[in-house]
């Protein structure tokens, strides 16, 4: 299996649909963060939440379909490397977040933002900012052991 | 040796780089183009690449996001695409001048380029007639872009 992950075409295919799954999921959670500090008025917070959910929830299956897969190609790789130990950090930290924030946003129904939510926003914003900067430099932190 | 310095050989030299410049082969201008300040300050530091790259994939989410959900152009959006595009466009073009001529080597590069091109011309003809149709061979595009992107590091 890892082998066959390996070989030359197959690794960009995956890292490829990782990223349309990366643009679902990520896209999806700036758009609700953004509305929470109020852009784009025209459809209330939860409305926003609510029908974005489904891409959120489709772009983290396709991630957590081909990110494991391409972990499980090189173990030793991806544990020894510091950004790619960031980015699971971050990761658990941002999604939990992200679920907490999401069922508030639903449940409560509320069409306006107070300074609490405008700043989990700000929070989700970064965390998921830095889980793209260090999934993308996992590349550059490259300690190989052979 | 003094033949050299002498004026007619002056010209004969200054006409020939000329030419050279007019006459490039791609190759050779994407040489120049990696020669230049800005591609060797990239090329040559430790950060340039890596925070580059980082800002394109960053501004693919963003654009990405804003042409994947139709029902995005009910919010007030459009600057997140055009952020988004622009963002693209320059940290793309940054990242091809720091190592112009082994991107123009490479395939998948090339395919790529290609795609963007059909994708440009998709828009153009978007703007008249057949919107869905249009917008689902632009998704189809961008995600073959997508594709050939990643492929560039490894074909």
């Amino acid at each position: 299996m890892a082998e066959f992950i390996k070989q030359s075409w197959v690794f960009p295919v995956i890292q490829s649909v990782h990223l349309i799954g990366l643009t679902m999921l990520v896209g999806s959670i700036f758009l609700v963060d953004l509305r929470l500090l109020g852009i784009g008025r025209s459809q209330t917070v939860t409305a926003v939440a609510s029908g974005l959910a489904p891409w959120t929830n489709g772009g983290l299956l396709t991630v957590l379909v081909t990110g494991p897969l391409m972990f499980a190609s090189d173990l030793t790789r991806y544990l020894n490397n510091p950004a790619f130990l960031l980015k699971m950090g971050l990761l658990a930290v941002a999604l939990a977040g992200h679920f907490i924030l999401r069922r508030r946003i639903v449940r409560d129904g509320f069409t306006s933002s107070g300074s609490r939510q405008k700043l989990a926003a700000v929070l989700s914003l970064i965390l998921w900012i830095s889980i793209i900067l260090a999934g993308r430099a996992i590349a550059d932190f490259d300690i190989r052991v052979v | 040796m003094d033949q050299h310095y002498s004026g007619g050989t002056r010209d004969r030299g200054f006409r020939h780089s000329r030419r050279l410049i007019f006459g490039m082969s791609i190759l050779q201008l994407c040489e120049r183009i990696q020669d230049t300040w800005v591609s060797r300050t990239i090329s040559e530091s430790t950060w340039g690449y890596p925070i580059i790259g980082a800002l394109h994939v960053l501004a693919i989410v963003l654009f990405g996001v804003a042409i994947l959900i139709p029902r995005l152009r009910a919010l007030d959006i459009r600057w997140v695409r055009r952020v988004g595009l622009i963002l693209i466009v320059t940290t793309g073009a940054l990242v091809f001048a720091s190592g112009a001529a082994r991107y123009y080597g490479s395939t998948s590069f090339r395919i790529k380029l290609i795609l963007l091109a059909l994708i440009a011309l998709n828009a153009i003809v978007s703007r008249r007639h057949h919107r869905k149709l249009n917008s689902a061979i632009g998704l189809v595009l961008w995600a073959a872009v997508i594709f050939a992107s990643r492929g560039i590091a490894f074909f």
